[in-house]
């Protein structure tokens, strides 16, 4: 009888003990719970999506069909060569959320620390793109960068007032068209230019194929209309200002079946030229990553691509291999990385101040 | 309840059997473990305070770098103001001449800055010094700010290469009636800032960082970690308090703490909304709190334990006597009689004790009669064994004798260990290391110094051969230096080594040492053995280091104010502020005069320290030899008119039209020795003559004057510092002494030689011979600062 009045009792101190100690831990879990920082700073993120890309490079309705669908407001500013797009990240990482640019700009601006790594669960569609396609050429993809347009640089040409011409450069250099030529508003595609002239690889292998680049385009420079971003192209070749352009291979197509009665012809010059990737990154400090990603991932998806690839005369990545293929000998692609670029500053101050 | 308690209690009470100081003493505990308690709490709250105070503290040191790097800027932005003053262009477009004109002018001046350019009111850069910049202009937001303000802006921090980043100042100007007409830009590369920061703390394990609005580091001694996020925590939680402190992984101690503290957005402008933020180890920043700890620890616990030992004696005395008491009982018992009871105490235990010694006594009386039968038994055992004994000493005495005789050999040994024990102990108090080997090369000797700086111990030492123990190494290429011992066994003569030898330690870490080694002889003259003396020179190069640095801060911080007075004297000069009366423009010229000579005197000296301290950066470029050498001559020929001296120049017709070369180490080493040989010619008579032409594998340059020659003593002095030959030392008195110097280590680091030959009266001649395949390059961070001002 006592032995079993113990034994209940020590069965109530054990209960006892047990349940202040539950007690204690529920209190103590309770209190790390609210210490633990709050995960919620995205989703306070603002509804803005600021992207920064060139001039007439979004068919309208990819944008306001975002816009609809999420109800974020795109503010869209345009810039019309690369070296902008290099000093606006470079001058402020913070004033845009999504930047468009060619990869081998991309991978400057990587080198400067301004890129963010991609977060790739916030991009599921990414699956529905090739990377393979690229891997070869482009080491950046999926990484940094989420590829948009494929493109190249050549020559467009007003067929009717230059009747015979040869698939090359010199056309640009001819003086019986002096003041009717143009070359575009870029630094490294008028260096490039020169640099392919000279039979010289796109990335030059020493200072002095620079060096001898800039004396053939300060030679071209008193021929020149101007240097001229792409799209002012159109105008000029439609008032006769212009004959002969170095142009983007998409604007060129547009201006073609717009203006039939112009006879234009584009063609990739046999000395070679350039071929570059369009891709979209996310600056280091941009304020609003998540409406990027939701961005990126609009872009991917396969109704919206085949939507802007046929508005643009441009070609997706996945489709440019093929496209490009029988070319493809000629093309080489920039590398932003491997190049003098106080040389490179230098000549192109030099023959723009000079062309004013 | 109460009754489960209580029950447990009991159960507790059978189960420890205590004795009875057991229970006193943990009566003690309980009493003391509060008290103990709330004395630590006490000491932690006055830590807490301390600490507090500490870190107020160094917010001072927050301010005044603050205030550092404001003025730094304040100070450039100034700079390249007065550059837009100087340098605006009065037209759109500029002649060729007055470009190549002004931008010579902007090279000269340019100082700390790595790039001027002048843009146009088309964004175009017209004029540039280096062309260190990525992309357009026109993408710039700060650029873009200035033109629409017109005021003058400070862009954000960005990268110019991997390991480099740079601040522009972007200056606007118009031309009346026109609106906006150009910019003046100006870069600074930020690890001049670093250097400020740097040379003024880092005594107490400080680490500054300089964050930008996206919390990338900016400005850090370690360029590696430029652009990145800052290291040791979120910068979120920084911004909530202005200081707090974090955990890091210290390579030597392992996990460890750290503080920081921080400043935000100090300079007010919204391009640079810079944090400053300071590191320090804990165990740095609260050093002396922490020392401190210690007594506030140790004192009470020593306290604690004394009174516990008083007690535990005190209780111990009471029990003693009751357990004296029970073992006199249980001998008695036993029937031990002998020992009687005693007690001092007068208490209860006393009388017991008195009780049980009247007991023995009675007991006792018996035994005694029995005692004494025994006793008549053992008296004749002991007779016979005094017999024995007896033949024992006389063993003992022939055992002393003998060792009377050890014992006068001990005495002589311990006087010859005597003689041994005080050359040891003054061997051991030379501050200098002090090891002696014999011919073996086995070490004999090894004195204290040597053990602290090898990090070996006498004992593992001696017996070793040397070479195993201590290892020499060259500095320059690290291979193994034992000719310096070697030679002093094999021939027999002192040698000394200095400024190259570095000592690997036990713990493999590399001391620089200076050392000198000499011969032992025996009384015949022969070489016994060698005695080598060391010691560590680590300190004496870090002061030489120091030297420098100081140098190189006080002139970058002297440099900057005197560039300003020299420019606005030449701007009142110019009649920018008025015309000037006749009498003040000939004191003008006077002053400009002398602060002209005072910048070069200061560029000569921040050469010297760059040069010393490697920062020398040579980055060759092809250039046309003889188009560079005309258009340097065309520099001075104004000076060589004023003297009204003669010049001729011979150019080889061979001369590379693409020499890779430095162009500015160049000009600093051309223009140094030309104006040298016009300032040491006579005016009028003097004639000076250059001749460039190949020989060999070289490019060489003479230059030739008619002048007062260089004394024959003097010419192998010539190239050291501050030397000036003294028969010209009132020719020319603002001579620094410095130049032959400063164009002797270019030479040689651009990978070529100088030399002279010279006869008083009849004039010098220095060659200089570069490679001809090109300078060599060399990575730094700095060009040479021009040091010759040729207005």
């Amino acid at each position: 009888m006592r032995n079993n009045q113990q034994q209940t009792n020590s069965k109530k101190f054990l209960f006892l003990v047990v349940g202040v100690s539950i007690f204690l831990v529920l209190c103590f879990c309770i209190f790390l719970f609210q210490q633990r920082p709050q995960d919620s700073i995205n989703s306070s993120e603002e509804k803005i999506l600021r992207i920064y890309d060139w001039e007439n490079y979004f068919s309208p309705e990819t944008l306001a069909n975002f816009e609809k669908e999420t109800g974020i407001t795109v503010d869209l500013t345009t810039f019309v060569n690369e070296d902008e797009v290099l000093a606006a990240v470079q001058s402020d990482p913070s004033q845009y959320d999504l930047v468009l640019s060619s990869d081998s700009n991309i991978e400057l601006l990587l080198y400067m620390k301004l890129v963010t790594l991609l977060d790739r669960k916030k991009i599921p569609n990414l699956k529905n793109f090739d990377e393979s396609v690229l891997a070869h050429v482009d080491t950046l993809v999926g990484e940094y960068t989420v590829p948009y347009l494929w493109g190249t640089t050549g020559i467009l040409v007003n067929t009717e007032k230059i009747p015979d011409y040869s698939k090359s450069w010199d056309l640009l250099w001819d003086d019986r068209y002096s003041g009717k030529l143009a070359m575009l508003d870029d630094s490294w595609e008028v260096i490039g230019a020169g640099l392919k002239s000279l039979h010289y690889p796109l990335v030059p292998d020493n200072d002095e194929q620079l060096n001898q680049a800039w004396q053939k385009l300060s030679k071209q420079r008193p021929l020149l209309y101007d240097y001229v971003p792409s799209l002012d192209l159109e105008e000029l070749f439609v008032d006769g200002s212009v004959w002969a352009a170095q142009v983007y291979n998409g604007d060129a197509q547009e201006f073609i079946a717009k203006h039939p009665d112009l006879h234009l012809t584009y063609f990739i010059p046999d000395e070679g030229s350039s071929l570059w990737i369009d891709s979209f990154f996310i600056p280091i400090a941009a304020k609003h990553k998540n409406n990027a990603y939701l961005f990126l991932d609009y872009l991917l998806r396969p109704d919206v691509g085949a939507d802007f690839a046929s508005y643009l005369k441009y070609a997706t990545p996945n489709k440019a291999a093929k496209q490009l293929e029988s070319d493809m000998a000629r093309l080489e692609y920039f590398d932003n990385t491997k190049v003098n670029h106080m040389l490179y500053n230098k000549i192109w101050s030099d023959i723009r101040f000079f062309s004013l | 309840m109460l009754k489960i308690l209580h029950h447990y209690w009991k159960t507790l009470k059978y189960k420890l059997k205590l004795t009875l100081s057991a229970k006193m003493l943990l009566l003690l505990l309980f009493a003391f473990i509060p008290l103990l308690l709330s004395f630590v709490l006490f000491i932690f709250q006055v830590e807490g305070s301390l600490k507090k105070q500490v870190i107020n503290e160094r917010f001072a040191l927050l301010e005044s770098q603050s205030r550092e790097i404001t003025r730094f800027i304040n100070d450039h932005l100034e700079h390249t103001e007065l550059f837009s003053y100087m340098y605006q262009p009065q037209a759109d477009f500029l002649s060729k001449e007055q470009k190549d004109q002004t931008l010579q002018n902007m090279q000269n001046n340019a100082h700390a800055f790595d790039n001027v350019c002048i843009l146009d009111k088309n964004d175009v850069v017209q004029i540039c010094t280096m062309y260190k910049f990525f992309g357009d202009w026109r993408g710039n937001k700060w650029y873009q700010e200035a033109k629409k303000t017109l005021k003058p802006t400070v862009s954000n921090v960005f990268l110019t290469s991997a390991y480099e980043s740079s601040l522009a100042f972007i200056v606007p100007f118009s031309r009346p009636g026109e609106g906006y007409s150009g910019s003046v830009v100006a870069q600074i590369p930020m690890v001049q800032l670093t250097n400020l920061l740097d040379s003024s703390t880092m005594s107490n394990g400080e680490d500054i960082f300089v964050l930008n609005s996206a919390n990338q580091i900016i400005a850090h001694n370690n360029p590696e970690l430029l652009f990145n996020q800052f290291p040791y925590i979120d910068v979120a939680r920084i911004s909530e308090s202005r200081e707090g402190n974090f955990e890091y992984d210290d390579q030597s101690v392992g996990r460890s703490l750290g503080w920081y503290y921080v400043m935000e957005d100090f300079l007010g402008s919204e391009s640079s909304r810079w944090k400053l933020v300071i590191t320090q180890p804990e165990s740095i920043l609260f050093k002396d709190i922490y020392s401190y700890r210690l007594v506030m620890i140790v004192l009470p616990v020593l306290v604690f334990v004394l009174l516990f030992f008083i007690a535990f004696f005190w209780i111990k005395s009471v029990t003693n006597s009751l357990t004296q008491l029970t073992t006199s009982a249980q001998t008695i018992a036993l029937g031990d009689l002998s020992i009687p009871i005693t007690s001092q105490q007068d208490d209860e235990v006393g009388l017991l004790a008195k009780s049980f010694e009247q007991m023995r006594v009675k007991l006792k009386s018996s035994y005694i009669d029995l005692e004494k039968k025994v006793k008549e038994k053992t008296d004749q055992l002991s007779t016979q064994v005094h017999y024995v004994a007896d033949q024992n000493m006389q063993l003992e005495d022939t055992k002393r004798a003998m060792l009377n005789l050890l014992e006068d050999v001990r005495e002589q040994e311990e006087e010859a260990a005597d003689e041994k024990h005080k050359l040891q102990t003054l061997l051991d108090s030379i501050g200098d290391a002090v090891f002696a080997i014999n011919l073996d090369k086995e070490i004999i000797l090894f004195n204290k110094a040597c053990e602290i700086l090898s990090g070996y111990t006498a004992k593992e030492a001696l017996g070793q051969r040397y070479n195993k123990i201590l290892t020499f190494v060259y500095e320059h290429d690290r291979t193994t230096n034992t000719v310096f011992i070697d030679d002093v066994l094999k021939r027999g003569i002192a040698s000394t080594m200095t400024g190259s030898t570095l000592l690997l330690t036990k713990k493999g870490v590399q001391v620089p040492v200076a050392d000198s080694a000499a011969p032992i002889h025996d009384s015949n003259g022969e070489v016994v053995g060698g005695v080598v003396v060391f010691r560590d020179v680590t300190h004496d190069r870090e002061v030489e280091r120091m030297k420098t640095e100081f140098v190189s801060v006080a002139s970058h911080q002297l440099r900057t104010p005197l560039t300003s007075i020299k420019w606005y004297s030449e701007m009142l000069m110019n009649g920018d502020g008025g015309k000037l009366p006749e009498k003040a423009k000939i004191y003008l010229e006077k002053a400009i005069a002398s602060t002209s000579n005072m910048v070069d005197l200061i560029n000569s000296l921040l050469n010297v320290s760059r040069i010393e301290t490697g920062k020398i950066s040579i980055r060759p470029l092809p250039c046309n030899l003889p188009a560079s050498i005309k258009k340097l001559v065309d520099e001075i020929r104004p000076l060589i008119k004023k003297r009204q001296q003669k010049l001729s120049l011979k150019l080889s017709n061979l001369l590379p039209s693409d020499y890779p070369m430095d162009i500015v180490i160049f000009r600093e080493i051309f223009l140094n020795l030309l104006s040298n040989a016009i300032k040491y010619s006579p005016e009028i008579k003097g004639h000076i003559q250059i001749h460039v032409h190949i020989q060999k594998n070289n490019i060489c340059f003479e230059i030739r004057d008619n002048g007062f020659g260089i004394p024959k003593s003097a010419v192998p002095k010539l190239f050291s510092r501050f030397y000036r030959a003294y028969n010209v030392l009132d020719k020319d008195p603002t001579g620094t002494g410095l130049g032959l110097y400063i164009v002797k280590e270019l030479v040689s680091i651009s990978g070529g030689t100088v030399s002279c030959s010279s006869k008083v009266n009849e004039g010098t001649v220095f060659i200089v011979k570069l490679p001809l395949s090109g300078m060599k390059e060399k990575s730094g961070e700095l060009s040479p600062a021009s040091t010759l001002s040729t207005q």
